[in-house]
C-alpha cells in the first residue's frame, strides 16, 4: 500500500485525494495479498484528475515502483472488487526425509476426503470450516524432490480461503511437515468465472 | 546474492526489516569495489532506518564508485535464533554477504543503551569483539555519533573513533584504508597514520592513569597521538553534501519521511542538555538551499510528510522565508509539513496556521521544569506565562490536546519543583476550559511525559550526581499522588534504564569489561524496556568490581580529570564550570544571538558565530 502510494507520487500525476483531515492519495487493492506470498496478477483502483494515455500511465507508473513491481496494464475498472469469487494459488513445497510416492499418497488422501475440516481463525472469531467445497480444482505434481500444488480456491469478501489452510489440513491428517513454502497467485477470478478485470 | 536462504524471512516478523530491494536502495558489483563498508546501526531497522545521519553517510560514501556503502542493524530476537539456530551470520541489506565480508565496518554510537548491541552484531557476523582480537585490516571496526564525545567505555572494542561531525572525515578515513589496502599496510601501520587526520581518536594509542580512588590521574598518548583529539565540524552547511534520495521502506519506521536538516546547532546552551553543547557552533543552512533539496526529496521519495529538523527549529532565523518558499508546492502536492523541536517561548499563530495546511500533527512543547526557579537552573529561559500562552494560541486555533516534556532529578530540585510538574499541566487544563471558544463537547487531554535527568558530558552538569534510583522512583510516586485529573496523563522513564545511561555517558575505559560481561550475560538491545535486563547489568557490576554509584550519582569535583576530556568538543572547561556556578545560583545566560557567552566554540570555526 505504502510502496504503492509512494509510487504514484512519483509519478508526478494528479491523483484524487480523500478529503477528510489527513488526506490522503485514494488506493483500494480488490484483493489484498498475504505477507511472504507472490503474486502475478494483482489489481489496484485510484482515480486520476487528468487524462493520460492507458499505455502511458502503466510506462510511468512502472518506472517509479521499486525493483520487482511490474505493471501488467492500465484499463478502466470492469468488474467490482466486492464481486471477486476464486483465485488459483500455486504452492510449491518440499518434505524432508520422505519419498515422492508417500507424499502424494498422503495429499491425495487427505483431499480425497468428503470432508476437510480446519480451524479457521479470523482477529474476530475461530470457527470450523470445511475446505472441501471451497476447493474448485486441484492438482499435485513433483518435480525433482520439489511438490507443486495448483488450486482455486474461494477468494473475495463473502469466503476466503488462505492457501495456508491447507496446509495446516495436510499436516493435521498425514503428520507430515513442508519445508520451504512459497505461495504464489496466479489468476484472480469474478464470481462468473470470468477473469477478474 | 549470498548464502541466507529465503525461508529464513519466512520465518520472522516483519521480515521487510532484512529483505532489501527498497526504493533508492544501493547495490553494485562487488568486484567493482575496493571498500566494502558496512553502516551498522546497533538498533532494530525501525529505528536505525529513521536516522538522518545514516541517510547521509550513505549516500555520501556511495558517491564513490569504489566504494561500496551496505547497511546493517540488529535483528531482533526472532531473526537472532533464526541467525544463530542455522549458523548464519549476520548480513548486510543490500548484498547479503556477512558482516565478516567487509573491509570497515562502522557502527553509529546514538546511545549509550545501545553499547551491548554493538558486541552481539559483531558476534552474530563471527567477529571477535575485543579490538585486539582482531589482528589484520580487514573488518576494521569504526564508530561515530554523540555517544563518540565520551567514547571510553567502549574503547576495548572500537580500532577507531571519529568525534563530531561525519561528511568530511568519514571519506577520508576510508580513502585512507584503500591506500593501505593497495599497499597492503599492518592494521597498526593504518591505525598509527589515521591518527594524524584531524578529528580521529585511536583508543589503542593511549594509556589512562588513574587514581587510587578510581579517578582518571592522567592521559598518556603514544607515537605522538593529538591530545586532546578535536572533533571535526563542517564550517558551511550550505556546501556540505546532502542527500537527493532516501532509501524508503517497505514498512512503517519511526520517522517515515523526508527529513530536512535546517541547522546544527543551538543557540540556548540549555545546562542539561548535551546536543545543545556537542553540536555548537550554530551554524543555519539557506532556505533557498533546503526549498531545493526538500523538493528533490519529495520528488524521488514519494513521501507525503516533510519534516524539519533541528534541536529548536523556531530559532531557526529564516523559518518564515522557508516556510513561504515551501507551501505553494507542499500545498499542491499534498505535502504536510512536520515542524518538531518548536520552542513554547516563539511559537506564533501565523505558523500554526502555515504547518497545519494539508495536515494537523501533533503539538509538544518541552516545559522541562514545574517551576520558574528550577527552569532558571537549566536556563531553558521559558516562563509559565510562555507556556501558557503557546497552549492558548493552540487551543484556539482549535487543538485539544498537547504534550509537554519535563524532567525530574535535575540539580537542586525540591520537591516543590517536582509537585511543579503536575501543578503546570492542572493549569493548562484549567487555562483550556477558561476559554470561551474551545472545541464544543470535547475534553482536553495534557499528556505529561516525564524524563529523569541523566548528567552527561560536556554540559555545565557534568559534575553533578545523579538522583538514585529511589530518589527518582519517590518524586514519581510524588507526582502521582498531586494528579488528581483525568484531563493529564502522565508517563516516565523506568529510573532503572535511566541510571544505567547514566553509568555509561560518564564512564572510563574500565567499563569495558561491564558492557562485555552483560552481553555475555543475555544482554541487548537494552533500550527496549521488554529486553532491558536490569538485574544481569547489576550483576555486571559487581562480578567486575566496579560501582555504578561510582559513575552515576558522584559529585566531581571541577579539578577532577573526566574521562572525556581527551576530547576537545570547543566548548571550554571553564565556561561548563562558569555555567555550573550560575546554575547554582538560578542565574541565566541570555542565547547565543542575544550575547556571546564565550564557550570557546569559536575557535573550532574559526570567527564568531553570528556577525
Amino acid at each position: 500500500m505504502r510502496a504503492f502510494q509512494r509510487a504514484l507520487k512519483r509519478t508526478k500525476l494528479r491523483f484524487w485525494y480523500t478529503e477528510g483531515f489527513h488526506p490522503h492519495l485514494y488506493l483500494n487493492f480488490a484483493l489484498p495479498l498475504s505477507l511472504g506470498y507472490e503474486s502475478l496478477c494483482e489489481c489496484v483502483d485510484f482515480r486520476l484528475l487528468e487524462e493520460i494515455p492507458l499505455e502511458e500511465l502503466a510506462a510511468r507508473i512502472g518506472a517509479a515502483l521499486p525493483v520487482g513491481f511490474r505493471v501488467l496494464s492500465a484499463g478502466l475498472p470492469v468488474m467490482k472488487a466486492s464481486e471477486i469469487g476464486s483465485a488459483d494459488y500455486e504452492i510449491a513445497f518440499s518434505v524432508l526425509g520422505r519419498g515422492e510416492e508417500e507424499v502424494l499418497a498422503a495429499w491425495r488422501d487427505c483431499f480425497g476426503r468428503p470432508e476437510i475440516p480446519v480451524l479457521k481463525k479470523t482477529k474476530r472469531m475461530e470457527q470450523i470450516v470445511d475446505l472441501k467445497p471451497q476447493i474448485a480444482v486441484s492438482a499435485l505434481s513433483c518435480e525433482g524432490g520439489r511438490f507443486r500444488f495448483q488450486a482455486r480456491l474461494a477468494s473475495g469478501c463473502r469466503e476466503n480461503i488462505n492457501p495456508m489452510l491447507l496446509f495446516e489440513a495436510f499436516f493435521g491428517f498425514s503428520g507430515l511437515t513442508a519445508d520451504e513454502i512459497s505461495v504464489t497467485r496466479t489468476v484472480v477470478y469474478h464470481e462468473n468465472g470470468e477473469i477478474f478485470r | 546474492m549470498a548464502s541466507i536462504p529465503e525461508r529464513i524471512f519466512r520465518m520472522v516478523e516483519k521480515p521487510a526489516r532484512y529483505t532489501g530491494g527498497e526504493l533508492n536502495s544501493i547495490v553494485k558489483n562487488k568486484e567493482d569495489v575496493k571498500v566494502r563498508f558496512a553502516f551498522c546501526f546497533p538498533d532494530l531497522y525501525e529505528v536505525g532506518m529513521s536516522h538522518l545521519g545514516m541517510k547521509i553517510l550513505y549516500s555520501l560514501l556511495n558517491k564513490d564508485d569504489e566504494v561500496w556503502c551496505e547497511r546493517v542493524f540488529a535483528p531482533d530476537v526472532d531473526m537472532e535464533k533464526q541467525l544463530r539456530d542455522n549458523g548464519l551470520p549476520l548480513f548486510a541489506i543490500e548484498s547479503r554477504d556477512g558482516l565478516a565480508e567487509f573491509d570497515m565496518i562502522g557502527f553509529t554510537l546514538q546511545y549509550e543503551l545501545c553499547y551491548t548491541g554493538v558486541l552481539n552484531m559483531l558476534n552474530l557476523a563471527g567477529i571477535p569483539i575485543r579490538r585486539e582480537d582482531r589482528r589484520g585490516l580487514k573488518n576494521l571496526v569504526v564508530a561515530g555519533g554523540p555517544c563518540a564525545c565520551n567514547p571510553e567505555p567502549m574503547t576495548d572494542f572500537v580500532d577507531l573513533f571519529m568525534p563530531g561531525e561525519g561528511e568530511e572525515v568519514l571519506p577520508e578515513i576510508v580513502a585512507l584504508y584503500k591506500k593501505a589496502k593497495d599497499e597492503g599496510w599492518t592494521k597498526e601501520q593504518y591505525l598509527a597514520e589515521a591518527a594524524r587526520i584531524p578529528g580521529v581518536y585511536i583508543p589503542s594509542l593511549y594509556e589512562v592513569e588513574y587514581h587510587e580512588d578510581g579517578t582518571v590521574c592522567r592521559f598518556l598518548p603514544k607515537e605522538g597521538a593529538p591530545m586532546p583529539v578535536r572533533k571535526r565540524i563542517i564550517k558551511d552547511l550550505d556546501k556540505v553534501f546532502f542527500p537527493e534520495n532516501f532509501v524508503v521502506p517497505f514498512i512503517d519506521i519511526v520517522h517515515d519521511r523526508s527529513m530536512l536538516e535546517i541547522m546544527r546547532g543551538c543557540i540556548r546552551g540549555c545546562r542539561f542538555c548535551q546536543a545543545g553543547f556537542i553540536y555548537r557552533p550554530v551554524r543555519e543552512k539557506h532556505a533557498d538551499t533546503l526549498c531545493r533539496n526538500a523538493h528533490d526529496l519529495c520528488d524521488s521519495t514519494g513521501y507525503e510528510e516533510l519534516s524539519l529538523t533541528s534541536l529548536s527549529t523556531s530559532d531557526y532565523s529564516e523559518l518564515e522565508p522557508l516556510l513561504d518558499g515551501l507551501l505553494p508546492w507542499t500545498e499542491k502536492e499534498y505535502v504536510n509539513i512536520a515542524v518538531p523541536s518548536l520552542r513554547i517561548d516563539n511559537f506564533s499563530e501565523s505558523m500554526l496556521e502555515k504547518i497545519t495546511k494539508v495536515r494537523k500533527s501533533g503539538l509538544t512543547f518541552a516545559a522541562e521544569a514545574g517551576t520558574q526557579r528550577m527552569r532558571d537552573v537549566i536556563n531553558k529561559n521559558v516562563t509559565e506565562e510562555d507556556i501558557l500562552g503557546t497552549c492558548r494560541r493552540a487551543f484556539e486555533g482549535g487543538y485539544t490536546s498537547v504534550k509537554l516534556y519535563f524532567m525530574i532529578g535535575l540539580p537542586t530540585e525540591t520537591d516543590e519543583d517536582v509537585l511543579g510538574v503536575i501543578d503546570t499541566a492542572q493549569k493548562v487544563v484549567d487555562l483550556y476550559y477558561s476559554l470561551k471558544d474551545h472545541a464544543k463537547g470535547k475534553a482536553v487531554q495534557v499528556t505529561c511525559s516525564v524524563a529523569s535527568f541523566v548528567p552527561k558530558p560536556f554540559t555545565p552538569f557534568e559534575f553533578e550526581p545523579q538522583d538514585t534510583m529511589e530518589e527518582l522512583q519517590r518524586k514519581q510516586q510524588l507526582m502521582l499522588h498531586r494528579l488528581h485529573s483525568h484531563k493529564i496523563s502522565l508517563d516516565w522513564h523506568n529510573a532503572e534504564t535511566s541510571f544505567i545511561e547514566a553509568v555509561f555517558a560518564r564512564g572510563d575505559r574500565r567499563l569495558g569489561k561491564v558492557v562485555e560481561w552483560a552481553w555475555k550475560h543475555g544482554c541487548n538491545l537494552d533500550g527496549w524496556d521488554e529486553h532491558f535486563k536490569f538485574g544481569v547489568w547489576m550483576q555486571a557490576f559487581s562480578e567486575t568490581g566496579l560501582d555504578p554509584a561510582f559513575y552515576a550519582n558522584r559529585r566531581r569535583a571541577f579539578d577532577e580529570v573526566l574521562p572525556w576530556e581527551l576530547m576537545d568538543y570547543g566548548v571550554s572547561k571553564e565556561f561548563l564550570i562558569r555555567e555550573n556556578e550560575k546554575a547554582r545560583n538560578a542565574v541565566t545566560t541570555p542565547n547565543c544571538r542575544l550575547q556571546c557567552a564565550g564557550c570557546g566554540v569559536t575557535a573550532l570555526k574559526g570567527g564568531s558565530c553570528f556577525e
